[in-house]
């Protein structure tokens, strides 16, 4: 299926006054003394002045390139790169940097996994208190802003500039949590997205279209015709992760979590409002079954049972889920998330980045950028995905070999690489971890406690408000 | 007919009288649905049984459940694992799911260094706390009360609230990454100390003049009379100190930023992360990882009774 993707070009980018400020440039100036002895001097030393101020300004200009460019030295550069989930296919793109591109250029990485995502972002915080940064690390998609704000990480577009590098290639999808006030401050390592397992040997037998539903419609009658054939709910949802919600939120109600500027929630409105409703009825006529992160043991056991019709999960799992599905003697397929009334859909893109953090010379941040660069090229964009399930970050990635094949040998691929399409960036408020944990908490009271969800939805929406504004 | 329940025990008047027959006595009211007290109460004695049972059943399930839980996927493939519904018993025993959780981290690294943050906590307690609990419990000095209170206060301080500036510390000293990291914040036990003191405090006074009038110096005190007499709460103490540390994830992780002392509560979840939907490896880690808990707490578990038994010298 052939894919287009909305390219943005740097003359696109939203371009605002900067407000981060993460790597000193020099400047040098330099004045004369008007001498008394007449004006024919002063001319000439006047000339010598400007001379050097321009002079000194194209030395400082190249100095500036100088220090974003790397160059070997006589020594080593010994790096430090902390990684965040998929520790194994890291490590492998660590030891072949060091045994190619790294002997080359002289660096060496060390790799060393923190555990997930928060707990990440919490030692990131922590080591920038200390001191103790590493040079590079990798985390949420999300934190792009948290850790730019914080000067935490710097800004990559000198660095891009200094190789001419551009960064066209890298807009799989939506793109916005790279940037920071029009500026690059991340590039991204790991990309996923929502989509929709479906039992397609039951589709089958239920004379359904085997690629399961399109519309939320088409989705209620099949989950009808799945509860008769299995005599109970054949989907359980679980919102464990709850860009899943998001995803609905995007695709049923059309609407987002929270405003464009992240200042307010949209739990108030329409959209939200029936969406939550639509999931609670589905639960109330015994169609879905709804749990919560305690049990997604059994949320993944459904995904590949013969009982299970549906699942909405990452598609960096549909390697993981696909072998359950094969080992249970079940054909399960990869759809789109079913689109919304009007047509419209939406998922969260999720997955990671990889930052240069601020700390280190100007050899080892050049040094670390080179890193970057060779980790997120074309090549290793495919080597991941093919490792991994996540989706390539380079558009130049999916016509390669290694991700053709891979598309041919699981179609799922194919789709998650159109689902991504339609994707929109995750929340990056930073205090959207807390909010995870408050929204998850009220909306399952609502489907669990049979509550309004006219009356608690605009109640959560103050709640929180008050967080954001806090 | 009367609906009055029997008393469980009838009178022993009251059985003499049914007992002698002599047709004068009036006839014992029949009791509930008819049956006689005598009967009542060997009812009312089974059903106690019965519900002790019962309750005893229900409190294993409720902590042993768990435990079989996690023993039982350790040995299942993921297919059976998570199966619906699920299977309450393995057809054969995957022990390799025990090797894959051995290979797919550094298993042995992340033991050895277990076992020296809490051998090293344990050694670094026992020397910590024994003589400030002898000192709170048998001097008198000024300002003894307010610094036990402080050693009590520091018992309500979360960890999480000290984490960062012990982690920025620690930064400063060049002490991430080391052993030591992770063995010095425990070493002082406020908990520990609170144990012992109370336990030194019950050794009579007599004891300790008649050791000083033999002469006996404080350390001889403290390692002939004291440690003895106090070898039931030390064990405790010791075993609560050995699973806190063995099991402690939390600080192991924040105040390490690479695996060279990592310890394996924080490897273990790795598992789940290399593969978050087969529990079997990441159970059998978790095998591997009470094991040592279990095997001490058996050698110890007869001191732990003693120590909260424990009523003074015999």
């Amino acid at each position: 299926m052939p894919l287009s993707f909305p390219v943005r070009t740097n003359s696109q980018r939203t371009t605002s006054t900067r407000t981060i400020s993460t790597t000193s440039k020099k400047g040098t100036t330099m004045s004369s003394t008007r001498s008394s002895r007449g004006r024919a001097r002063a001319g000439v030393l006047a000339s010598i002045a400007l001379g050097s101020v321009l002079l000194s300004g194209c030395t400082a200009a190249n100095a500036d390139a100088a220090s974003y460019t790397y160059e070997p030295g006589e020594e080593t550069v010994e790096l430090e790169f902390w990684t965040a989930a998929v520790e194994d296919v890291n490590q492998e793109l660590v030891d072949m940097f060091n045994e190619t591109r790294g002997e080359e250029l002289n660096i060496h990485v060390t790799a060393n996994y923190q555990g997930d995502y928060v707990e990440t972002e919490q030692k990131v915080n922590a080591a920038a208190l200390a001191d103790t940064l590493p040079n590079m690390f990798v985390d949420e998609v999300g934190m792009t802003d948290r850790f730019a704000r914080a000067t935490t990480t710097l800004n990559l577009e000198p660095y891009m500039a200094a190789v001419e590098m551009d960064d066209a290639d890298f807009q799989m999808g939506e793109t916005d949590n790279l940037y920071v006030d029009g500026d690059m401050y991340a590039f991204p390592h790991m990309r996923s997205v929502p989509v929709m397992y479906v039992n397609q040997d039951m589709m089958r037998e239920l004379g359904l279209k085997e690629t399961g539903p399109e519309t939320f419609d088409e989705f209620e009658e099949y989950l009808e015709a799945a509860h008769d054939y299995v005599g109970g709910p054949a989907m359980i949802f679980c919102d464990y992760d709850f860009w899943v919600m998001e995803a609905l939120f995007y695709s049923y109600g059309g609407t987002a979590v929270l405003n464009d500027d992240e200042t307010a929630s949209m739990y108030d409105t329409e959209g939200a409002i029936k969406t939550i409703e639509w999931i609670a009825d589905l639960e109330d006529r015994d169609l879905i079954k709804v749990t919560g992160a305690a049990d997604v043991s059994a949320f993944f056991a459904a995904a590949g049972s013969a009982d299970t019709a549906f699942t909405f999960l990452s598609s960096g799992g549909i390697q993981s889920i696909l072998g359950l599905a094969a080992g249970n003697g079940v054909d399960v397929g990869v759809s789109l998330i079913p689109a919304g009334e009007n047509g419209q859909r939406g998922v969260s893109v999720g997955g990671s980045n990889i930052y240069l953090a601020n700390t280190g010379t100007d050899q080892e941040k050049a040094a670390a950028f080179e890193f970057m660069k060779w980790t997120s090229d074309t090549e290793r964009a495919a080597y991941s995905s093919s490792r991994t399930g996540y989706l390539p970050v380079r558009l130049s990635a999916l016509e390669t070999d290694v991700i053709q094949d891979l598309m041919e040998t699981t179609p799922g691929y194919a789709v998650a690489a159109e689902q991504i399409t339609y994707g929109k960036p995750r929340p990056a408020t930073k205090a959207y971890s807390e909010l995870e944990d408050l929204m998850t908490e009220r909306i399952h009271a609502i489907y669990f406690d049979d509550l309004d969800a006219s009356e608690a939805m605009p109640a959560l929406a103050e709640e929180v408000n008050e967080v954001l504004n806090r | 007919m009367t609906t009055t329940i029997a008393p469980p025990a009838p009178p022993a008047s009251a059985k003499n009288s049914r007992q002698s027959g002599d047709g004068n006595s009036p006839p014992s009211p029949p009791t509930l649905r008819g049956v006689t007290p005598r009967v009542g109460a060997t009812l009312w004695k089974v059903v106690r049984v019965i519900a002790r049972i019962v309750i005893s059943l229900a409190l294993v399930l409720v902590f042993a459940g768990p435990f079989y839980w996690m023993v039982l996927t350790a040995f299942q493939t993921a297919s059976e694992a998570l199966s619906i519904p699920p299977q309450f018993w393995v057809d054969s025993l995957r022990w390799d799911n025990f090797v894959a959780a051995f290979d797919r981290v550094n298993f042995g690294h992340f033991a050895l260094n277990s076992a020296i943050v809490t051998g090293g906590t344990l050694l670094g307690q026992f020397l910590i706390i024994v003589p400030a609990a002898y000192a709170f419990a048998r001097f008198q000095f000024k300002g003894r009360d307010v610094l036990f209170g402080v050693v009590l206060a520091t018992m309500m301080i979360p960890g999480q609230l000290i984490f960062l500036p012990v982690f920025a510390m620690y930064a400063k000293m060049g002490l991430l990454n080391t052993h030591l990291s992770l063995i010095l914040p425990f070493i002082a036990s406020g908990f520990g100390i609170f144990l012992l003191r109370q336990t030194f405090m019950r050794v009579p006074d007599s004891l300790i003049e008649a050791a000083r009038l033999d002469h006996a110096s404080e350390f001889t005190i403290i390692r002939r009379i004291m440690l003895p007499l106090a070898k039931p709460t030390i064990v405790t103490i010791g075993l609560i100190t050995f699973i806190g540390t063995w099991n402690n994830y939390f600080f192991p992780l924040v105040w390490t930023t690479t695996d060279a002392v990592r310890t394996l509560p924080v490897a273990i979840p790795r598992l789940e992360a290399l593969d978050e939907i087969a529990p079997t490896i990441v159970m059998a880690g978790n095998m591997l990882l009470v094991v040592p808990i279990l095997i001490v707490f058996l050698l110890a578990r007869r001191h732990i009774i003693s120590a909260f038994t424990y009523t003074g010298v015999k």
